[in-house]
């Protein structure tokens, strides 16, 4: 069993991210990039169905399905891409959670069942925690941010669970295969999934959390977690209609909070999250072309989208900021970066001959063939949007526009080396869709996006949009960068309710006493400590920390015992 | 950055663009158009989602600006 289980790619990946951790400083970094290649090679040489029998449970811990091995596939390339640019950080934390994330993540696609999928699921939320403790230039380290974004993390596990529990006692079994909302768990699992995929009002822990990372860790983070949700939707709720709207409002929702917002890599956090809207909609058309539309626009968009993260992720390692504010005029000091940017722009963008085009076109087809003519309005006008804040304003405030008068050294040469490949292959896939499509769960579906018609179509949508923003930019409409917050869903987390629990603690309530009583039975002192370790908020944001954390390890501990008795 | 040569180049990228958009309207005829719905069958139907959608995303967003533009240090952190 021991022999078989290191012949895992997932478990190889650990291995390494323990080694990264104690060995010297150049193995170490080739080590961190060869260990996914190497991981890649396991994912399409090993046979299906590798099995394993521990606490009374058969795992189901190897299925390498068409469907698991493109998941598999991307993930293992970029985390590679995202090691090599990490490179420039050299921190062994990045490394070593890195390699430990990006293991958890191929984990999870590849389990059989809904117990491997679980222990994946809590693993990954564990692993990308590393990459989160960051001291940022504008934001520092909040362990308040920190909390939150884990206590969402084992929320969805807890639901997972939950709904494992609930298959379990409809007697229904554990394999995880297409669930549906009309069984016992359905709903759960579904919401599990949903948190993950950042569905609207359970997405701002992306947007909370994201930007916070450094460089590599934000590239690394954007990757994982929200693909493996969408991954695991294809695999269990194709076809499920809701989806349908959830996906479409989820490419609205975002976009306009992505025109308004400064920092640009929360910008990059609002897009990515208008992404994934078109791939759940993918989801919920169902359909073979549907369903390798979520595939392939899945892994399109991991490219482009680190791609993107990249460039903005070596302008806050060169300029110490992302603000689009502070910046301006980089591109007389980044040349290069800024040539990389524009190629994941339009990327993104879907212009022809370029990633997003052939993923995109997919999704769009499906949605004619199905005949939904609202949701295809929708992704059109959506279209225009992701043309904005990812095609336009993250390339254009950063590098060009007004000049910040900020001069700085180009990118350091592995940041340039990760961003360069990744170009590369949003240029290969553009040109060669075919290379993708025979890699999709059921081959592209003879799927054939380079049509006059279609070219031309999309050349005027692109052409005509970008003509609104030189006539909106000229004539002094376009909103200008201001340095704001502007509230989304997570005011209600991060303020009212807060709030209002401060007003029923107010001094004489009787809420107020109770709760002074059993702040002084010992909860001071650990609340001391902990605020002491990093957080410049100090004791304010220690306890809100605290509170979220018990939360989430209460809910966890509640449904682990409702299992057991 | 607005010196005159970064002026006229911007005018130059302009008027490519331009171009390109009444270039794209004109093949539209040359290309036999797959018509999705009944209601995007006209010609330039796509330039006009491209141009109405960017400026009610954008205009939109300017308007509702200032219901949820907040303090920068309004979460505290």
């Amino acid at each position: 069993m021991v022999s078989e289980l290191l012949l895992h790619p997932a478990m190889l990946l650990y291995l390494a991210a323990a080694l990264v951790t104690i060995a010297p400083k150049a193995p170490a970094r080739l080590l961190a990039v060869a260990a996914p290649l190497l991981a890649l090679l396991m994912l399409w040489r090993l046979d299906d169905g590798m099995v394993l029998h521990f606490a009374g449970i058969d795992w189901e811990f190897f299925r390498a399905d068409r469907l698991a091995r493109i998941f598999g596939t991307i993930f293992l390339l970029a985390g590679s891409i995202g090691m090599l640019y990490a490179w420039a950080e050299d921190q062994r934390r990045i490394f070593a959670g890195g390699l430990a994330y990006c293991g958890s993540a191929v984990g999870a696609t590849l389990a059989g069942d809904l117990p491997t999928l679980f222990l994946f699921w809590e693993l990954t939320a564990l692993a990308s925690l590393p990459l989160l403790i960051h001291r940022h230039p504008d934001y520092g380290l909040s362990i308040s941010a920190l909390a939150r974004y884990f206590a969402i993390q084992i929320l969805s596990g807890v639901l997972l669970l939950f709904g494992l529990a609930e298959r379990l006692a409809a007697g229904l079994d554990l394999d995880f295969n297409n669930i549906g909302l009309g069984v016992p768990g359905g709903l759960a699992i579904l919401l599990a999934f949903g948190i993950k995929a950042a569905f609207p009002f359970l997405h701002n822990w992306v947007q909370d959390a994201y930007p916070r990372s450094g460089p590599a860790g934000t590239v690394l983070l954007s990757t994982f977690t929200t693909k493996l949700a969408i991954y695991a939707l294809i695999r269990g709720y194709a076809g499920t209609e809701i989806l349908i709207t959830v996906g479409a409002v989820m490419t609205l929702f975002p976009i306009f909070f992505a025109v308004l917002e400064n920092d640009l890599r929360r910008v990059l956090a609002y897009s990515l999250n208008n992404q994934l809207g078109f791939m759940v909609v993918g989801v919920g058309i169902g359909t073979p072309l549907a369903l390798d539309g979520a595939a392939a626009h899945a892994f399109c968009h991991i490219l482009y989208k680190s791609l993107l993260f990249m460039s903005m992720g070596a302008v806050l390692h060169r300029v110490g900021t992302t603000k689009a504010t502070e910046l301006g005029g980089l591109y007389s000091s980044m040349p290069w970066t800024a040539r990389f940017c524009i190629i994941g722009s339009a990327s993104i963008s879907a212009v022809p001959f370029l990633s997003g085009f052939v993923s995109k076109s997919l999704i769009l087809a499906a949605a004619i063939h199905e005949g939904h003519p609202v949701v295809w309005m929708a992704l059109l006008f959506a279209s225009a949007g992701v043309l904005d804040h990812s095609g336009i304003k993250v390339p254009f405030f950063a590098f060009f526009a007004h000049d910040s008068g900020k001069r700085v050294d180009e990118a350091p040469l592995p940041m340039l080396i990760a961003m360069g490949i990744t170009a590369g292959a949003c240029i290969l896939i553009g040109v060669a869709p075919g290379l993708l499509y025979q890699l999709l769960p059921n081959q592209g579906s003879e799927f054939v996006p380079y049509t006059a018609d279609h070219l031309v179509t999309q050349m005027q949508l692109l052409l005509f949009a970008g003509l609104a923003f030189i006539w909106l930019f000229r004539s002094g409409r376009y909103p200008d960068e201001i340095r704001a917050v502007h509230l989304d869903f997570d005011v209600t987390y991060r303020r009212w309710i807060p709030q209002s629990v401060l007003m029923l603690n107010a001094e004489g309530s009787r809420w107020g006493q109770k709760i002074t009583a059993l702040r002084q039975r010992g909860l001071s002192a650990l609340l001391q400590n902990l605020s002491r370790h990093g957080d410049d908020t100090g004791v304010v944001g220690g306890t809100p920390a605290i509170g979220w954390m018990t939360a989430a390890f209460l809910l966890l501990a509640a449904v682990v015992g409702s299992l057991l008795t | 950055m607005t010196d005159d040569a970064t002026e006229a180049k911007i005018r130059l990228l302009i008027r490519v663009i331009l171009g390109a958009g009444i270039l794209s309207l004109i093949a539209e005829f040359f290309v036999h158009r797959h018509h999705e719905f009944a209601f995007s069958s006209f010609p330039g139907f796509y330039a006009l989602v491209g141009f109405a959608a960017y400026c009610i995303i954008v205009l939109g967003a300017k308007a509702i600006r200032p219901l949820l533009k907040r303090p920068e240090d309004f979460y505290g952190e």
